[in-house]
């Protein structure tokens, strides 16, 4: 390589590092709890999928209009929001609000055991995991929060691609893997910096692509409501928004929901007026019917005044994409040992940032080209 | 004292392992997503490639003086 060219990638890589690194080093350290957040929920008695027994309560159990009236007995005057269903427990829960388009700050969580149909009170909120959740998701600062880190993930794909062509010249006459730790401390650094992040590059890319593509969900969601939804819906176009004192029968509506999309997990429904619906429909989101495809959600659209199916169209590829995402980024779909390895590479991935940052902090005065001769040669010319 | 000059690397030489461990790892990340059991031991094989080339690595980091 052109140490013209090495100079240039080695901007791109210094600045689109240099600019996310306080950011990316906020995210490693709340994404690690994050990841075993299973597990702290259990610890701190907040698991109530392992304490309830019973039919799962997106199979059955006690009707769902029945459920409703008790979450709506709780909260007068308020509205349903969503009701999210467990494949694996009789957990189900209704999110209430004080109006159909109510902000996320404005509703209210409640949980339910379908098999008994007992209520369990509101979701526990406010805790330490809630702080962390919010700092990893928009750092307490809305959709501008969650838009700055998703900035800040496609920054940090430009610091791996560019680290990665770097990696060539640096490599050029050392074998892979080499650690040089009994040479000066730089190129001590420079050895791990190097190491950890082409070992961890694959993974990074991924966290980084899934993490980006996260951040932009609601104007993601927002974008297949105002295009595909309403194409699917345009029927209702002109009509003014259903009001909830007319919404009828939600085990009509499931049953309708089924019979279109047949041996599906239903996941949640979305009431009308709210970001995942029209504003005359629930909308039935079921689950893939195979293990790859379950993460994907399909939406049944019923009429929520007369319980007749509108249409059921898979999501655009986008939003698949998206839905994708999730799991990808949270490493939570493989069991415990999966965590494991996710909380190694995290913690690689904060030793590269911190080499990172002393290799920029403590560089030697003098011109960009004293850097770029430093990868060309693999720092072996080096004096200590 | 320097050493002679090791002659240089191919693009392909020095991309050899970190490609191998970068297929490893997608493959890991897809294969865990596609069921439960068997899929997740061969997610969890293919993903602890990365972090046993840290290992090995650090076994065979260079600490004294040359």
């Amino acid at each position: 390589m052109k140490s013209a060219a090495i100079r240039r990638w080695y901007i791109v890589h210094k600045w689109s590092s240099l600019i996310p690194t306080l950011f990316l080093l906020m995210l490693c350290v709340t994404g690690l709890p994050l990841i075993f957040h299973d597990e702290i929920d259990v610890l701190a008695g907040e698991d109530y999928e392992a304490r309830l027994a019973g039919i799962p309560s997106a199979e059955g159990g006690v009707p769902l209009d029945t459920m409703l009236s008790r979450a709506l007995a709780d909260r007068p005057r308020e509205v349903p929001l969503f009701m999210a269903f467990s494949p694996d427990s009789p957990l189900l829960t209704i999110t209430t609000g004080p109006s159909p388009d109510a902000p996320g700050s404005a509703m209210t969580l409640l949980f339910f055991d379908r098999a008994s149909g007992t209520p369990l009170g509101p979701a526990p909120t406010g805790g330490f995991m809630d702080f962390i959740l919010q700092l990893h998701t928009d750092v307490f600062l809305g959709l501008p929060g969650m838009l700055l880190l998703g900035a800040m993930g496609l920054l940090f794909v430009v610091a791996l691609v560019s680290g990665a062509v770097l990696y060539a010249p640096f490599m050029r006459r050392l074998d892979f893997g080499t650690l040089r730790l009994g040479r000066s401390k730089r190129t001590g650094w420079l050895d791990q910096h190097n190491l950890l992040g082409i070992v961890a590059l694959a993974w990074m890319l991924v966290i980084g692509l899934t993490g980006a593509i996260n951040a932009f969900a609601d104007p993601l969601t927002d974008n297949w409501r105002n295009t595909e939804l309403a194409a699917m819906t345009s029927a209702y176009a002109g009509a003014a928004p259903l009001s909830p004192d007319r919404y009828g029968s939600l085990d009509m509506a499931m049953a309708a929901a089924q019979a279109a999309l047949p041996g599906r997990s239903p996941q949640f429904i979305a009431f009308p007026g709210g970001s995942y619906s029209s504003a005359h429909h629930y909308a039935v989101f079921f689950q893939g019917d195979t293990p790859l495809t379950q993460h994907l959600l399909t939406p049944a659209l019923i009429d929520a005044q007369t319980g007749a199916l509108t249409d059921a169209r898979a999501m655009p590829p986008i939003n698949q994409a998206l839905m994708m995402s999730k799991p990808l980024h949270f490493g939570d779909y493989a069991g415990l040992p999966l965590k494991i390895i996710w909380a190694a590479l995290t913690l690689a991935t904060v030793w590269i940032l911190w080499t990172g940052v002393l290799l920029w902090l403590r560089r030697r005065p003098g011109a960009v080209e004293r850097r770029v001769a430093e990868i060309a040669s693999g720092a072996s010319g080096e004096l200590a | 004292m320097m050493k002679p000059r090791r002659p240089a690397r191919s693009l392909g030489q020095a991309f050899a392992w970190p490609l191998v461990l970068a297929i490893s790892t997608v493959a890991g990340l897809l294969l865990g997503l596609t069921g439960d059991g068997l899929p997740d031991f061969a997610a969890w094989v293919l993903l602890a490639s990365a972090p046993a080339a840290l290992v090995v690595a650090w076994g065979r980091r260079q600490d004294n003086k040359k």
